[in-house]
């Protein structure tokens, strides 16, 4: 016989579908986790305002501004603005 | 056997590409150039051009497998993971552009007491259960909402088009070409480029054979609607384009009709909201992908909710507030973009085929 | 049960005694002895399942009988026979309305099919009215049901497969399909999930379509019902596959979409030029019928700035003086509405008639001057109901009953913002939706272009010379091609 609780947690199983969001290897509850963590991570960081001198958007600008500008035909097009 | 037609994969590169280059594009192109902003648009068919010659080769060299999947093929599993990683670090990055571009848009426009972070978080989880829904799903929805842009966007194309000046383009082509190149850097090398997700969707196609076609085609339409869109815009606000965030979104404040048809900026800004999602969701398939490939994972159902979660928060981090997302864009995006989808994978289909070439030779001399 | 106790005794008398010491107490079992020159055995059935005078009749005729002594089997007085060997089968067929004949010394006995079924007369169609077309309706019994689709449907490939279902009570199920239009996997995938129905018995076709329903929990139908064989016939040769149980007047009909939901039969028995404006307005109704009161909200509440001033300055003035937020305005407003019009339904048709008018003038009224709603939101609200009342199919009456809920509730919380991305979800929702495999929002999404015909329009019927796409079937053609031509070229025969 089918208890009442199990109904409700069918019903709620079939609709949330929480059961397949579920990692299932070690692998896969790794890189769940690596991101999961990250994101909560970044998440405090960005409540607290840490934003420390060198972050990544800095990193990126350094690595890719010359080649972009190099792109659009020289270096002093993007200062204009 | 998940399998995306010819035709959904083009609607959804379409809006993938011009989800947030309606919002964005026209404003970015207005900086430089007025006289010539009809011709920079067409700077998108630019990057449709490389991202399709990228494909050539992936479908040639790898039929059926993604990027991913071919980086592990042809690096090993160390580098090929390290490309893997790679490849999600530019999709987290590009899906916290799209997210910040999109709450700072709708704060601006619509919800103006609202937190931005609150307005991305609904739209991050919606596009969440879209792409955990998969991507036949999100093909579906895409080509549900062709007939309803199908029949709004003309209507309010029309109705901008009576207060059109043809003015500020000439004397045409009057602007000198740098400017008119400068202009389509954005469209071309950060937009255009966007066309390269579909090489993550390659094990989801019916015909993967065709998606060089499918991707100039797509490129195609929408070069030519971000070519009207801009003209129209640039045509109807004239000068004041150039310093204007959303100039479309200007575009379509300008509209009024008697006194009953007027103030349509909501319901454009709804029509891009939708478009938005899609391209959000389009993202998280393919970063799921990479996911699912780095992780050496079969399933892909526990992939969307870490995705999404890493994909907002990052939006939150990266960019404080709108300069900070239009400033990437202009000064990083386009070398980072060229770097990681069209440089990298072309590297990686010349490692395969002297690879290739490697293990036929030996082959030929036993032949002989 | 053990083997033994399951075989017929030798003597009939013996016989009637286990049949009724199975069915006891049971007042309306009857036994009547019988006697021919040769044989004598007793007759066993229930009263008023049998018809009583056709037994007689048949009872005189096997007495009346002759034949030679030791002729096994008993003389049959022209009803449909069927053989029972065992005491459980003879059980069910009392049970089943037939009258048991049992033959001293036989091993076996025979069971006569002189059912009279308490059952209604056909009638017209009252949950499907149509102005024109056919308007008979289905009953609650299986063998009339099936006589009224073979009645419209004469074709040697109509082909009917029984099941029975219920373990406690036996249910006769019959599937109805086009041979050689319909698609074998469909076809299998019917027979599989039938074949894995487990009740005790079967009250009403919905346990059946909740047994074989895709999505376990989705408020949209994706299987279609109706009470028309008209509409059945039609299914059939599109390629689908229809259900009938004993016992109910709905049939089910399945794969269906979205869009079929939305075409009432009557576009197929007016002109075509009129099912365009009649499905669009359709089409319209059903997203105001779950988007109305949201949207009411959402311009009230944060997006004002899409009204005309005008209007927005009317409408501003009904809301002052309310003492409720809009949005809980509007939910109290949709819950009173939900209960008149269960009301309405549940009550007898004279009262419940007067009920909603009532409800809806009197109270509605008395609410909007004691200042309680504001006019705005009752016409709203009653809008809402009356694009409800336009869908020509219940389930989704039902399903947009349901979400006009949580849509209102995203509307307070963040305007047309909440409202479209709720909006999206369902359409992803919608789009991951199957029914037998078709998916449910074709042939929209997935484009099928061909069956675009009879989505928003109605071709006429001289262009729909193929069958539906979406449901794969076998003949793709209405009619072999050769002969097709000359109805194409039928509109070179006017003079």
């Amino acid at each position: 016989m089918t208890s009442v609780w199990a109904v409700l947690w069918a019903v709620l199983a079939a609709l949330v579908d929480f059961r397949r969001w579920v990692p299932g290897s070690w692998r896969e509850w790794l890189a769940w986790f690596l991101l999961t963590s990250l994101a909560i991570g970044v998440a405090i960081a960005a409540d607290l305002h840490w934003w420390p001198k060198l972050g990544p958007l800095h990193l990126l600008d350094l690595a890719f501004s010359g080649p972009s500008a190099w792109l659009y035909g020289g270096q002093g097009v993007l200062q204009e603005e | 056997m998940v399998q995306v037609s010819r035709y959904q994969l083009i609607l959804m590169l379409i809006w993938t590409v011009l989800g947030t280059g309606i919002v964005t594009m026209p404003g970015t192109i207005a900086q430089f150039t007025l006289r010539d902003a009809w011709v920079a648009a067409f700077g998108l068919l630019l990057g449709a051009v490389m991202c399709s010659l990228v494909s050539l080769a992936h479908v040639r060299l790898f039929p059926g497998r993604s990027l991913t999947q071919a980086a592990i093929d042809v690096l090993g599993p160390v580098l090929g993971r390290m490309f893997g990683i790679w490849y999600l670090a530019y999709g987290f990055i590009t899906m916290a552009t799209i997210g910040r571009e999109m709450s700072a848009f709708i704060g601006i426009s619509v919800l103006p007491n609202t937190p931005d972070f609150l307005l991305s978080a609904i739209a991050f989880a919606v596009s969440m259960y879209l792409a955990y829904l998969g991507i036949e799903v999100v093909a579906r929805v895409n080509e549900f909402i062709v007939p309803l842009a199908a029949v709004v966007s003309p209507v309010l194309f029309l109705l901008a088009a009576r207060l059109f000046d043809a003015s500020p383009f000439q004397p045409l082509l009057g602007d000198p070409a740098g400017a008119a190149w400068h202009a389509a850097v954005v469209p071309a090398f950060a937009y255009g480029l966007e066309f390269s997700i579909a090489l993550q969707w390659v094990p989801a196609l019916r015909s993967p054979r065709t998606l060089p076609w499918d991707i100039l085609i797509a490129g195609a339409i929408s070069a030519f609607v971000l070519s009207a869109l801009v003209t129209l815009t640039v045509g109807v606000l004239g000068d004041p384009a150039r310093y204007l965030n959303y100039p479309v979104l200007e575009l379509v404040r300008a509209i009024r009709q008697g006194k009953f048809v007027e103030r349509l900026d909501t319901l454009y800004v709804m029509g891009v909201a939708i478009t938005l999602v899609l391209k959000l969701a389009a993202l998280q398939l393919a970063v799921g992908e990479a996911v699912k490939d780095v992780s050496r994972s079969p399933e892909r159902t526990w992939i969307p909710i870490p995705v999404a979660l890493l994909g907002w928060s990052l939006s939150n981090y990266l960019f404080r507030n709108v300069f900070d997302v239009t400033n990437f864009i202009l000064r990083d995006v386009p070398g980072y973009f060229l770097l990681t989808v069209v440089l990298l994978p072309g590297a990686l289909y010349a490692l395969r085929t002297a690879q290739m070439v490697r293990t036929k030779r030996p082959r030929r001399l036993q032949n002989t | 049960m053990s083997l033994e106790q399951d075989i017929l005794a030798r003597r009939a008398a013996e016989v009637a005694k286990q049949i009724a010491k199975r069915l006891e107490p049971c007042p309306d079992l009857r036994v009547q002895p019988w006697s021919t020159q040769r044989d004598t055995g007793v007759a066993v059935w229930l009263e008023g399942l049998v018809d009583a005078d056709k037994l007689q009749e048949a009872l005189l005729a096997l007495r009346d009988s002759g034949g030679p002594r030791g002729r096994r089997e008993i003389p049959r007085p022209g009803v449909a026979t069927e053989e029972v060997g065992t005491l459980s089968a003879a059980v069910r067929a009392v049970l089943d309305g037939c009258a048991v004949i049992v033959r001293d010394g036989a091993s076996s006995a025979e069971a006569w099919r002189l059912d009279r079924v308490p059952a209604r007369s056909v009638d017209r169609s009252e949950n499907e009215p149509t102005l024109h077309g056919p308007q008979e309706a289905f009953i609650e019994s299986l063998s009339v049901n099936l006589a009224m689709v073979r009645k419209r449907l004469k074709s040697p490939r109509l082909k009917i497969e029984t099941f029975t279902i219920g373990e406690t009570s036996p249910c006769q199920m019959a599937i109805l399909y086009e041979e050689g239009v319909v698609k074998s996997d469909l076809l299998r995938e019917v027979r599989r999930r039938i074949a894995q129905i487990r009740v005790d018995y079967v009250a009403d076709i919905n346990e059946v379509r909740e047994f074989i329903n895709d999505p376990r929990f989705s408020v949209f139908p994706t299987t279609e019902e109706t009470e028309r064989p008209d509409r059945v016939v039609a299914g059939l040769m599109e390629g689908r596959v229809a259900m009938i149980t004993d016992g109910s007047p709905t049939c089910l009909m399945v794969p269906v979409t979205f869009a079929m939901n939305l075409s009432s039969p009557e576009d197929y028995y007016m002109h075509y030029s009129l099912a365009l404006p009649l499905r669009l307005l359709r089409h319209l109704m059903f997203w105001s019928s779950v988007l109305l009161p949201a949207l009411y909200v959402a311009l009230l509440t944060y997006n004002q700035d899409l009204l005309p001033t005008p209007l927005l300055v009317s409408v501003a003035a009904q809301h002052s003086g309310i003492p409720f937020p809009t949005v809980i305005e509007a939910l109290g407003m949709m819950v009173a509405f939900e209960a008149l019009r269960e009301a309405g339904t549940r009550l007898p048709r004279a009262v419940g008639q007067s009920v909603s008018i009532v409800g809806t003038l009197v109270i509605g009224d008395a609410a909007v001057r004691a200042g309680l709603v504001s006019p705005g939101m009752v016409i709203i609200v009653s809008a809402t109901g009356v694009a409800s009342f336009t869908l020509p199919a219940l389930g989704l009456v039902q399903a947009a009953r349901l979400l006009q809920f949580p849509f209102v509730m995203a509307a307070g919380l963040f305007g047309l913002y909440g409202i479209l991305m709720l909006g999206i979800a369902l359409l992803g929702r919608m789009a991951s939706l199957r029914s037998f495999g078709v998916p449910y929002l074709a042939p929209v999404a997935p484009n099928i272009t061909r069956d675009m015909k009879d989505v928003i329009i109605r071709a006429p019927w001289w262009m729909m010379q193929g069958r539906p796409r979406q449901f794969e079937p076998v003949e793709r053609d209405r009619v072999p091609r050769h002969t097709a031509g000359k109805w194409r070229r039928g509109r070179r025969w006017r003079p």
